[in-house]
This record gives structure tokens, C-alpha cells and sequence, in this order.
């Protein structure tokens, strides 16, 4: 089966459900970089993340007989799935790991930034991994839930709706979790323009 | 700092950020894919009769360890396979245990054969009752030389004897399923004994008042979907509604209200 490159997630995941592994490895290539940064960016730190990653695309595998296409939007239901796994190595993590602070964290993307930055754009390969550096160490000063309704709007482009039922809060609370978060990173990214 | 300048800042700083998973981990999630998408093509080719798809290149090691998991997969669902029809022959062998026993030839070198007339089986033991209805112009028993009745009678004598104890009902069988919440044998046993679904037990407690009474909302649904009133009440008066009211049963309690209880 011919896959088309513009085909849409859903179509894609009923593909897969039918036996296409191709158009499974093009659904992943679509969304590993926006889970994955989801999920790094709520736990700050790559070896939980990584292990969130992995379960979460292996229940999506495992669960792709059973999706109802009809039902919500493959995006949303890819980030619910990320979500209730980050929550859970979230819960195990806390007692056993300690926290990176977000200085830590935020040291080696300064390196690696910089390090990836073609010699050809210094200025904006500078630039723009200061703005990584201060994205970061903002997004790590936010509450925790704060931050996960902002980086779901973000990276899965969920609604106000959609977030309320990825966090399994209700609207206003949703709403008003993404209002804070947007309110305090302008704050603290004020001069980053 | 306007709302449209952080999701600019957010993105454009996103785009610069070197964080990706490793190799290793893409390689996992896609080997894991691949295996289970085989899994459902050769579903499908078993169930179609077609020819299963030549497997994708991939290390032998990988290969023999996806087998292997495959395999472990697959043994609970082929276990039960082999479980099933064992425990429903057994079953079958208790329930016909004393028909089958009725029905056993008489030895041939103690039977006078010319002396059989119509072979009409019968099926379980006469009961005194049956007797006296035969004086009493029922049709006539049949014909049988003493010789032939005197072991048949010895058979039944030792089959009484013998047997400890009376096979369940099938009825019974359906309360108990029922008060287990045993859905699946709840289904095998309407299915394959043919029982009233709304035969009480011994205090009147149908099966799905028990089924109520032990909070199995699965072995509710599917009797209410097999048609069981739920309206019967118990010997003590009591309906399925007033029990599951009194547990705070709330969606067994909707199930027998959208089902009609009263």
C-alpha cells in the first residue's frame, strides 16, 4: 500500500491498524520530537523521558486495533497517553531521584545549541539558543501544571477543550492554568525581545 | 510581550533545541511496531487463508527474540483454547452421566434378542409414578425378556449406589456463574443447556438477582440483555431494584432501570 506523505494522522494510524508498518514509522517521524520535548520538559531529565517516550509509543503500537478514529483527534489521544505515563514516572521518579534544578538542566543545551549552530548565522544561532536557555529556565520555574497545559498547547496545538481532557481537569480549570503559565513566561521572558 | 511573540519565541527556540531520543530508543519503538503489525497481518492471513507476508529484514537475534515473545504472548489465549473444550466435555460427561448409563447395552451373551420389539430409549430411570401411569392406558412399555431387564435393573441399582453425588443442575450452574460474574459461562451455559433464564434457585433468588446481590454488573448487563426480568422478586419479596438500591450499586441500579425494573 502506496503511503501518502500528506496523509492525515488518522489515516495514517488506520493504515497501521491494518498491518502497514511504514505508515506507522511515518506517524512517529511526525510526533517524536514534540512528544519527546513534552515529556523532557515536564520530568528534566532525558533517561525518564526517554523511558516515557518508549511507553508511550509502544501502548500507541499496542493499542492501534482499538482506536476509533470517529472518537478524538489522534494528537490528543497520543498526548493523553504521554501525559498519564510522564504522571506516572513523575510519581515513582520523585521519591528516588533527585531534581535537577534548571540550571542543570539548562547547562549542556547551552553547549549543544551553540555547538549545532551553522557557522554560516552566528548571531542567529546565538540568539536563538539564548532564547532556548531563558525558555527553558522559565518553563522550569512555572507550577507543574501550569506548565504542562502550556507545553501541551504548544507542541500537540491542543485546545483549551482538549487540554482540560488530556490533564482530565475541567474547562475553566484548564483555562486558567494556561492563562497563568502564558501570563508569568511573559514575565519572565520579557527581555529575550 | 505580546501572545503571538512568546509562540513565536517558543517555536523558534524549539527549533534550536538539540534534545532528541536516542537512536536505541527509536530503534525499540519501531522494532515493537513492526512486530505487532506482523502479528495482525498474519491474523489476518490465517483468517483469509492467504499466504503470510515474507518478514521484513532484520537482525537474527531480534528476529528470534520477537518469535519468542510472540510465542509467550500467544500461549495464555492457546491455553484457554485447550481448557474450554476440556472443561465443557467434562461438564457435558457429569450432566449425561446417568442417561448415558441408562442407555448401556445389556451384555449379548445374557440378552435373548428375538424378544426386542420397538427400541424406544428411555432415557432416565422409571419413576414409580411412570409406572402407574403405563396401568393406566399410556402407551404401552416395551417389550424386554426377563433376562434383559434383570442386569438393566442391576445397572440402575449400582448407578444409584454408585453415584455420590447429583450433578449441579444447569440451572444451577447459571446462578452460580451468575453470582460469580463469570460472564463467559453465564453465555455457554444459556447457550448450550437451553435453561430458563429467570429459573429461581431454592430461596427464589433468580440469576440475575444474584448476580445483583454479588455486584457483578457484567453477568447484569448480559443477563438483562439475554431478555431475564428484572422484576422477579426473591422469597423474601425482594427485587433486583431494591437490592442494588441498598448497596449503592448506582450503574447496576441504572442498568435495571433502563432495563425495565420496576
Amino acid at each position: 500500500m502506496e503511503v501518502v506523505a500528506a496523509a492525515s494522522d488518522e489515516e495514517l494510524f488506520r493504515q497501521y491498524a491494518a498491518g502497514e508498518v511504514s505508515a506507522f514509522e511515518q506517524l512517529y517521524r511526525r510526533h517524536e520530537l514534540r512528544v519527546f520535548r513534552y515529556l523532557l520538559r515536564n520530568l528534566r531529565n532525558r533517561a525518564l523521558a526517554e523511558d516515557a517516550l518508549q511507553e508511550t509509543w509502544f501502548a500507541v503500537a499496542r493499542e492501534a486495533r482499538r482506536y476509533q478514529p470517529t472518537g478524538a483527534r489522534f494528537t490528543t489521544w497520543l498526548f493523553t497517553i504521554a501525559h498519564h505515563r510522564m504522571i506516572d514516572v513523575l510519581r515513582t521518579a520523585r521519591a528516588t531521584i533527585a531534581w535537577e534544578v534548571a540550571e542543570q538542566a539548562t547547562q549542556p543545551l547551552v553547549a549543544a545549541a551553540t555547538g549545532t549552530a551553522g557557522a554560516a548565522e552566528p548571531y542567529a544561532a546565538a540568539l536563538a539558543s539564548e532564547q532556548l536557555v531563558a525558555l527553558l529556565r522559565a518553563l522550569a520555574m512555572l507550577p507543574e501544571e501550569q506548565r504542562q497545559a502550556f507545553l501541551l498547547q504548544q507542541e500537540a496545538g491542543l485546545s483549551v477543550e482538549d487540554i482540560a481532557t488530556v490533564c482530565g481537569c475541567n474547562f475553566e480549570t484548564a483555562k486558567s492554568r494556561l492563562r497563568y503559565a502564558r501570563s508569568k513566561l511573559r514575565e519572565l521572558l520579557q527581555d529575550c525581545l | 510581550m505580546s501572545a503571538s511573540d512568546l509562540d513565536l519565541l517558543y517555536t523558534r527556540a524549539s527549533e534550536h533545541d538539540p534534545a532528541r531520543p536516542s537512536t536505541a530508543v527509536r530503534a525499540a519503538i519501531l522494532e515493537r511496531a513492526r512486530e505487532l503489525a506482523d502479528h495482525t497481518h498474519e491474523r489476518h492471513s490465517a483468517r483469509e487463508g492467504a499466504q503470510p507476508r515474507a518478514p521484513e529484514r532484520r537482525s537474527p537475534t531480534l528476529a528470534a527474540l520477537a518469535e519468542l515473545s510472540r510465542r509467550v504472548a500467544r500461549w495464555p489465549r492457546i491455553r484457554w483454547q485447550i481448557a474450554a473444550p476440556v472443561a465443557a466435555a467434562a461438564l457435558a460427561a457429569i450432566v449425561l452421566q446417568p442417561q448415558l448409563r441408562s442407555r448401556l447395552p445389556a451384555p449379548a451373551s445374557r440378552v435373548s434378542a428375538p424378544t426386542r420389539a420397538t427400541p424406544a430409549p428411555e432415557p432416565f430411570p422409571a419413576a414409580p409414578g411412570r409406572t402407574q401411569s403405563h396401568a393406566s392406558g399410556a402407551p404401552a412399555p416395551r417389550l424386554e425378556s426377563p433376562s434383559a431387564a434383570a442386569p438393566r435393573a442391576q445397572l440402575r441399582e449400582r448407578s444409584e449406589v454408585e453415584r455420590p453425588v447429583e450433578p449441579a443442575a444447569p440451572s444451577e450452574l447459571l446462578h452460580e456463574a451468575a453470582a460469580r460474574g463469570d460472564v463467559r459461562w453465564v453465555r455457554s451455559i444459556l447457550q448450550m443447556y437451553n435453561v430458563p433464564i429467570n429459573a429461581p434457585d431454592a430461596d427464589g433468588r433468580t440469576a440475575l438477582m444474584l448476580a445483583v446481590r454479588n455486584r457483578q454488573e457484567a453477568a447484569v448487563r448480559e443477563l438483562l440483555g439475554r431478555g431475564a426480568d428484572p422484576n422477579i422478586a426473591d422469597a423474601d419479596g425482594r427485587t433486583p431494584l431494591e437490592v442494588a438500591r441498598d448497596r449503592h450499586e448506582l450503574s447496576i441500579f441504572d442498568a435495571l432501570l433502563q432495563a425495565g425494573a420496576r
